[in-house]
This record gives structure tokens, C-alpha cells and sequence, in this order.
């Protein structure tokens, strides 16, 4: 019961740690240095690279299927 | 027991639904450009669309000018458009502005204290304020298509203020 009460304080602990980011605070998390891809035409570019290299297609994007056709 | 609880409770959420009507007109905001503070109790008398825009939001780059032609239509009749930015970069805040070609008021709320009453659902989000300062409707984020709707709520809080204000003359000349 010690255990369970110790976890289930830390647990609420680090909850309170999260906080919503309200759409007008927003500002740094727009920057395109905080995209997981700042940039998007060299992101294509890459991945077509990948995928003519190792014969397939996907994993990452939306278009065509798993034949390694273009 | 029971009754005071009830009472207590309906009390604290009369309170909060009103917060969003009653504090807005009085904060300060300073200007974007040059100028002197101003508060929405400034614009009281005319119907008033504030516009809370940032200059990462790319719709804003839309609505601008969409926003500065019904200023434009209707400014005669007591409309207005106040757009409200809240970047700590303010110089690009200031660039976006200028690069559109507007010439609506524009005001700067850094501390959030503005938008945290309004608590827009997306950036950017359009309000429209009654002649007497009353939130009457709100226009989350902007879409192509949403021009026509925007104008038409407009087009209702100007005519419908301008027959009341003639009604109110007659009544007024009547006595």
C-alpha cells in the first residue's frame, strides 16, 4: 500500500508538470526550427533518395505503396 | 445544506460566465506602431470586429485584407476593425503588418491579459463587439468561404445598431 501511494504520488507530481499550451502562445512552437522537418523540400528530396536506394516506398508520407515503383 | 451548496456553486459560475464580458473592455493594451494605450472602451459606440492575429498564423495573411475592405464598406456606418497581436517579436509582428497593406487599428496585448479572457480556439480568431462593447460572435480561425458569413454578422450588428439608434432618436424626440 506504501508503494502504491509513494507511485501514486509521483505520478501526480509529475502531472502537474504538464501544461497546456494555449493556441496563442504558440509563437516559438511555430517556428520552423521546432518542425521535426524544418525543411520540407529537402525532407522530400531525402526521402526519395531513401526509398530509390532500398527498392520501397513508405514508411513516411501518404503516396504510392510498397512496390519501390515511382 | 444542500441549498447553500446549490447556491454557491451557481454563484461561482455566474461569476465566470460573465469575466469574458465585463473585464475585456477594461485592459490596456499599448499600440503596435505609435500612439498612446488605448482599452476596448475606447471603440464603445461602434461595432467592433477584433481580430486576434499573429504573424506565424498564416491566415492572417488572408483575412487582413479581407478584414480592411469591410472597414472599409462599413466604416462610415461605426464599424471597425482592431487587431490585437501578442509576439514577443514584435518587429515581426510589425513587418507582417505593414507587408499587407492595412490601415486598421492595430494594438499589442504582450502579456496575454486580453487574449486569456477571450480564449481563442485557434490563432487567428475574430470577435465581434456590439456598440456597447458585447462579444456577439465568434469566428475561430479563418477559412476561404468564411468571408461571406463574417460580412453577413456584420452587415446585422450595423443595421440592426443603426435602426435602434434611429428608434432611440424618435423615442428620444417623441418625449
Amino acid at each position: 500500500v506504501k508503494i502504491q501511494f509513494i507511485f501514486l504520488t509521483l505520478t501526480l507530481a509529475a502531472l502537474s508538470a504538464c501544461a497546456n499550451v494555449e493556441p496563442f502562445e504558440r509563437e516559438v512552437l511555430a517556428q520552423n526550427q521546432m518542425q521535426l522537418d524544418p525543411n520540407e523540400l529537402d525532407a522530400a528530396f531525402r526521402g526519395h533518395m531513401y526509398f530509390a536506394r532500398e527498392g520501397t516506398h513508405g514508411g513516411f508520407g501518404a503516396e504510392e505503396g510498397m512496390c519501390g515503383c515511382n | 445544506m444542500m441549498k447553500k451548496i446549490v447556491l454557491s456553486l451557481s454563484v461561482i459560475f455566474g461569476l465566470s460566465a460573465n469575466a469574458k464580458g465585463d473585464g475585456l473592455l477594461s485592459v490596456p493594451l499599448s499600440p503596435l506602431f505609435e500612439g498612446e494605450d488605448k482599452t476596448l472602451a475606447d471603440y464603445k459606440g461602434k461595432v467592433v470586429l477584433l481580430d486576434a492575429w499573429a504573424s506565424w498564423a498564416t491566415p492572417s495573411r488572408e483575412s487582413f485584407p479581407f478584414y480592411q475592405d469591410l472597414e472599409n464598406k462599413y466604416g462610415k456606418e461605426g464599424f471597425v476593425v482592431v487587431s490585437v497581436n501578442n509576439e514577443q517579436d514584435v518587429d515581426a509582428a510589425k513587418k507582417f503588418y505593414q507587408s499587407t497593406g492595412v490601415a486598421f487599428d492595430a494594438v499589442r496585448d504582450p502579456n496575454n491579459d486580453l487574449l486569456k479572457q477571450l480564449d481563442p480556439g485557434d490563432m487567428p480568431t475574430a470577435y465581434l463587439l456590439d456598440r456597447s462593447g458585447k462579444v456577439t460572435k465568434t469566428f475561430t480561425g479563418f477559412k476561404k468561404g468564411d468571408e461571406a458569413n463574417i460580412e453577413e454578422e456584420v452587415k446585422k450588428l450595423v443595421v440592426k445598431d443603426d435602426d435602434k439608434d434611429s428608434t432611440d432618436k424618435e423615442e428620444g424626440s417623441k418625449q
